[in-house]
């Protein structure tokens, strides 16, 4: 009996590690991990390797987008500099179809299916794209880029009247 | 006799399928046959357009305006008044105009109407919903979403019953607002673009 609770709690355990370490969310704090407001440096930790910045601190741009792959996926990250760290994480994308909102939008969704599922928030329906703002968290924005209606690409970033506080 | 049966039941669902789509394509029709004078746009309705100066509205009403705030003491920058034309009661948002010759002058920046005599020039009106709204407008940039209300004097929150989708095109001056309530169209509103 024992011996059972034993590999039951085994199974249990890695199930639950396996959940955490495949994070396909899509949220308004980020994609998976990859979350707005990591550093560089815990960027690097986190991809296992060196961000080479092209423009932040060589240029006068304060802004700068790299692409990186992360366990096997292609991202996107909007870098910004910032006051206290070399840059950190202002904006991520990805075309993955693995990430997913809560509601189960993510790349592959049609435009109906996000308006239905959105219908109590803020939409902005633009040349090309969707933008999902929740009303109770206007921090950030998701955006869905379209094609032909349906989602193509997920971008989380900060909502323009949050950017323009920066 | 089955086969005949079946013949008839087959003509019938055609022919009634045929009668719908008579009926689907005459509503389609009466939704577009809206006489100009009863057509909003995002620059006005009818002779009424946003730009024009509180004497020009009321020579082609042929009457004065009764403004909302003109007890008012102090400097009145903006103002509303309500008026009737061409049998559909409309409300008219003024705003000082800036146009220097002009300082006295109030210049209309916004009308609505929750008439059911008023339709776009899609055919939309009070009654219809969401759906019907981003149908006709697809190819257009579209905001929506929940009504902002004044909860108290300092706070601000977002309707449940009240709902709000904005059209605007590519020139980005001008916007067709519908404001819904349970979900159908209960007034549309022109009005001039507010910058960000």
């Amino acid at each position: 009996m024992k011996k059972v609770f034993l590999f039951l709690s085994i199974i249990v355990f890695s199930l639950v590690t396996r959940a955490q370490k495949d994070d396909h969310t899509l949220t308004f704090d980020g994609i998976g991990e990859l979350k707005l407001g990591l550093t560089k440096a815990q960027l690097e930790k986190m991809l296992n390797t060196r961000i080479l910045l092209k423009q932040i601190g060589l240029t006068e741009s304060f802004t700068e987008t790299v692409k990186t792959m992360y366990k096997g996926i292609e991202f996107e990250l909007d870098l910004m500099r910032n006051d206290n760290v070399v840059a950190a994480l202002e904006g991520v994308s990805t075309t993955s179809p693995l990430f997913k909102t809560p509601e189960g939008i993510g790349v592959g969704s049609d435009q109906l299916t996000i308006i239905n599922a959105y219908e109590k928030d803020l939409l902005i329906i633009s040349y090309g794209s969707i933008t999902y703002t929740n009303i109770n968290q206007i921090h950030a924005s998701i955006v869905f880029v379209m094609e032909n209606k349906k989602v193509v690409k997920v971008i989380v970033e900060p909502t323009a009247m949050f950017r323009d506080r920066e | 006799m089955k086969n005949l049966l079946l013949l008839f039941a087959v003509v019938l669902l055609f022919t009634a399928c045929k009668d719908s789509d008579k009926q689907t394509s005459s509503e389609q029709k009466d939704k577009k046959a809206v006489s100009p004078a009863y057509t909003i746009t995002k620059d006005g309705i009818g002779d009424l357009k946003i730009g024009m100066l509180q004497s020009d509205i009321e020579k082609l009403l042929k009457q004065s305006l009764v403004m909302k705030h003109a007890k008012d003491t102090g400097d009145i920058w903006s103002d509303t008044a309500t008026v009737t034309y061409n049998k559909m009661e409309i409300t008219l948002y003024f705003q000082k105009s800036y146009v220097e010759e002009h300082t006295e002058e109030m210049e209309l920046f916004g009308l609505s109407t929750s008439s059911p005599l008023c339709k776009t020039s899609t055919g939309l009106g009070v009654g219809d919903d969401r759906n019907a709204i981003l149908a006709a407008y697809e190819d257009n940039p579209i905001n929506m979403g929940p009504e902002s209300i004044m909860l108290n004097d300092t706070t601000w929150g977002f309707s449940k019953t009240n709902y709000y989708i904005t059209v605007s095109d590519e020139k980005w001056d001008r916007q067709l607002s519908f404001i819904l309530v349970n979900k159908k169209v209960a007034s549309i509103e022109a009005i001039l673009q507010m910058g960000d």
